[in-house]
């Protein structure tokens, strides 16, 4: 017979261990839950029976009435699907309820960089055989849209509403330094902006003519890339030492962080004001010029800021003149996840949400954001504003176009944003520029090889 | 003196007596229960599932894959975040560290010391803790603006140009240190009742052979306070 006590403990031993065990099996298990549609042939069609559909989006107090004020019409035109709208929803929050097993209907995300995650993995479905059954002509969408939406050949989303960036200037200032037109290349821009530029008498920055730090406000390289012609990748390596055009961008920024000095313009940059907030320093006249999203103005206006501003196309490579005109576009996904309970009726929706041109429109009109069918880019409620009607000719510019979708998502732009900071306040010293370069490239490539390595082809 | 031999344990006896200990054995297991499911849950657990992981690719998505010794392929190889993160580390580990210490300690001697006021001083000492973190260290970026700070505006009436503290990334470390050294109330109050805890006869016998503060303090209340030394070490 055994002794009592020992067998007891290994009983207790055991019982922990069962614990261990189940919580090891659900937490392994809880992002296997099978896809409900797009695997075997056409999916099923919406049968008409009263459904209740949850839409998760990342809107919040008016964005998020005016996306409601749109589901409403759409329940109007599908009154057997109730739509739950859920706003304030961040990617973080997506991914956890496709990993419990429980996700929404339908989904957007802001970052479209993530969709080379959502598609590569399942976590949305592919969208294609919808597409090739309702016979929708993706051909309504500018390439970048179409671009931004898919990954790896898979079409895992559907767009609403785009973000575009140009250049804003302050006419006051531009007329008081007596510079008559915005400028079209980065040389041009560099002399309005020494121009535009007043120092304190201790020396200290009072008016930037224009801020080129990276990680200052809507900066990130991924804006410019586009007005450089600067590409990510090339023959599926990271091409950020390979393309000269990254270097140019780059030696173009410090030249301008060097006329200011560089410990001087972190100074500046230190007081600058909350970027979504009345103090941002475009609208209290800190700086002068600056690259923005088409939100920008919208802000402005709310923000009841009296500022006599301008809109242009950002300047571009004083060697690429032609690029000008063109910019960087971004926009919202939306994405029907694995396992969600009503596939079918939340294709309709989102199908409604990209397509259905009033309701893309009224949409546009009350974020202000650009809209991402070619055709509501005439819309007169749209294009009356003239400095809005500059976002909606750039992003119908053949020379506008996006980031690559990567199985790394954001990653190797947080690599080289990393890297340029280093090369803005001083670190790397011009020779190291290319060097350096040539290090992210090799973690960027490392990190996919990383990502995809044990994959089963 | 004379022993007494033991009766030898009849069979009875001896499951009687395991009996006993297993009862013990039990009582005790039931009262750590509680932290023997929180360690397993909160910390066993997870420990263990990152090491799995750590040889997988997991994209929170798909389940984990497989990669053998990919990722620390890549972490010695590939990131060049690595090392600079962990010399970071260390810098801290080897100077805020030490440096925590200390000035709790110092502060707790002086405190200990003070003829009046003891508790008005261990109080403002002690006010930065309950500060919560987030308020704090914003408190501590708007004193320390290079530009709009406080502490800058006051170094420029004297004719210093104030370091760009934070946003440097050679002054950085020493502000965060800065910053950590504002809130170490609860290790000295440790301290202080570990001083104060000193028996008072060592430290008369030590000034009968002729001991002054300095050697008071290393021969006497060091060796007697280096447990809560240790701890405070561990906590910091």
């Amino acid at each position: 017979m055994q002794s009592g006590g020992s067998s007891g403990i290994r009983r207790c031993a055991a019982t922990l261990a069962g614990v261990v065990c189940v919580l090891a099996i659900g937490a392994c298990g809880g992002g296997s839950a099978s896809s409900s549609a797009g695997s075997s042939g056409a999916p099923a069609q919406y049968d008409g029976k009263p459904v209740t559909i949850t839409f998760w989006n990342p809107f919040s107090m008016r964005q998020l009435d005016v996306m409601n004020s749109v589901i409403a019409d759409f329940h109007k035109l599908y009154p057997t699907i109730t739509v739950i709208s859920r706003g304030g929803v961040t990617d973080p929050n997506i991914v956890a309820a496709i990993r419990g097993g429980s996700p929404p209907d339908l989904t957007m995300s802001q970052a479209a960089e993530n969709l080379g995650q959502y598609c590569g993995t399942g976590g949305w479905i592919n969208l294609g055989p919808y597409i090739q059954r309702d016979r929708v002509n993706l051909g309504v969408l500018p390439t970048a849209v179409r671009n931004y939406t898919q990954s790896g050949g898979d079409h895992c989303a559907l767009p609403d509403l785009a973000d575009t960036y140009g250049l804003y200037y302050n006419k006051a200032l531009f007329a008081k330094a007596g510079i008559t037109s915005p400028p079209k290349t980065f040389t041009e821009l560099t002399q309005d902006a020494e121009k535009l530029t007043q120092f304190n008498p201790d020396g200290s920055i009072k008016v930037a003519g224009f801020v080129p730090t990276s990680s200052f406000y809507e900066n990130a390289a991924v804006h410019y890339a586009p007005l450089w012609n600067a590409q990510w990748d090339q023959n599926g390596k990271s091409s950020l030492a390979t393309d000269p055009h990254w270097a140019a961008y780059m030696r173009w920024e410090k030249q301008l962080i060097d006329f200011y000095g560089a410990s001087k313009l972190t100074r500046f940059l230190s007081g600058a004001g909350n970027e979504f907030s009345p103090s941002n320093d475009f609208e209290t006249g800190k700086i002068a010029m600056e690259i923005d999203g088409e939100w920008r103005g919208q802000f402005i206006k709310s923000d009841g800021v009296k500022i006599p501003y301008g809109t242009a196309p950002a300047p571009v490579d004083p060697a690429q003149p032609d690029l000008y005109g063109g910019g960087y576009t971004t926009g919202n996904t939306i994405g029907i996840p694995k396992g969600a309970a009503h596939p079918a009726a939340a294709w309709l929706l989102a199908k409604y949400l990209a397509f259905n041109v009033p309701a893309v429109e009224k949409f546009a009109v009350g974020l202000g954001n650009v809209p991402t069918i070619t055709s509501a880019l005439a819309d007169p409620a749209l294009t009356s504003n003239p400095q809005f009607d500059t976002f909606l000719k750039i992003f119908a510019n053949s020379h506008t176009t996006t980031d690559p979708n990567t199985p790394i998502g954001l990653a190797n732009q947080q690599m080289l944003q990393s890297f340029q900071s280093k090369w803005e306040d001083g670190s790397i010293l011009g020779s190291g520029l290319l060097s350096g370069l040539k290090g992210v490239d090799s973690q960027i490539d490392a990190q996919v090889a990383n990502s995809t390595a044990g994959k089963v082809p | 003196m004379t022993t007494t031999a033991l009766p030898p344990l009849t069979p009875a006896r001896r499951r009687a007596r395991r009996k006993a200990a297993w009862r013990g054995r039990r009582t005790v297991l039931l009262f750590m229960s509680p932290w023997i499911v929180g360690f397993t849950v909160f910390f066993g657990y997870p420990l263990l599932d990152n090491l799995y992981l750590s040889f997988t690719h997991y994209d929170l998505l798909s389940s984990p894959r497989w990669i053998g010794l990919a990722n620390y392929r890549y972490l010695f190889g590939g990131d060049q975040q690595v090392w600079p993160a962990v010399s970071n580390t260390l810098w801290f580990l080897g100077i805020a560290v030490p440096l925590q210490v200390l000035f709790a300690f110092g502060i707790a001697v002086m405190v200990s010391r003070a003829k009046a006021g003891v508790g008005i001083f261990r109080t403002i000492f002690y006010l930065p803790t309950l500060a919560p973190t987030v308020a704090a260290t914003l408190g501590f970026v708007f004193l320390f603006n290079p530009g709009t700070g406080p502490v800058n505006t006051l170094l420029s009436k004297v004719g210093i140009t104030g370091p760009l503290w934070f946003q440097s990334p050679h002054w950085a470390k020493p502000s965060l240190t800065l910053l950590s050294l504002w809130g170490i109330g609860n290790a000295m109050v440790i301290f202080l009742a570990a001083i104060l805890d000193v028996p008072q006869h060592l430290h008369e016998a030590a000034q009968l052979d002729g001991a002054g503060a300095l050697r008071r303090l290393w021969y006497v209340t060091l060796p007697t306070i280096s447990p809560v030394i240790l701890f405070a070490i561990v906590i910091a």
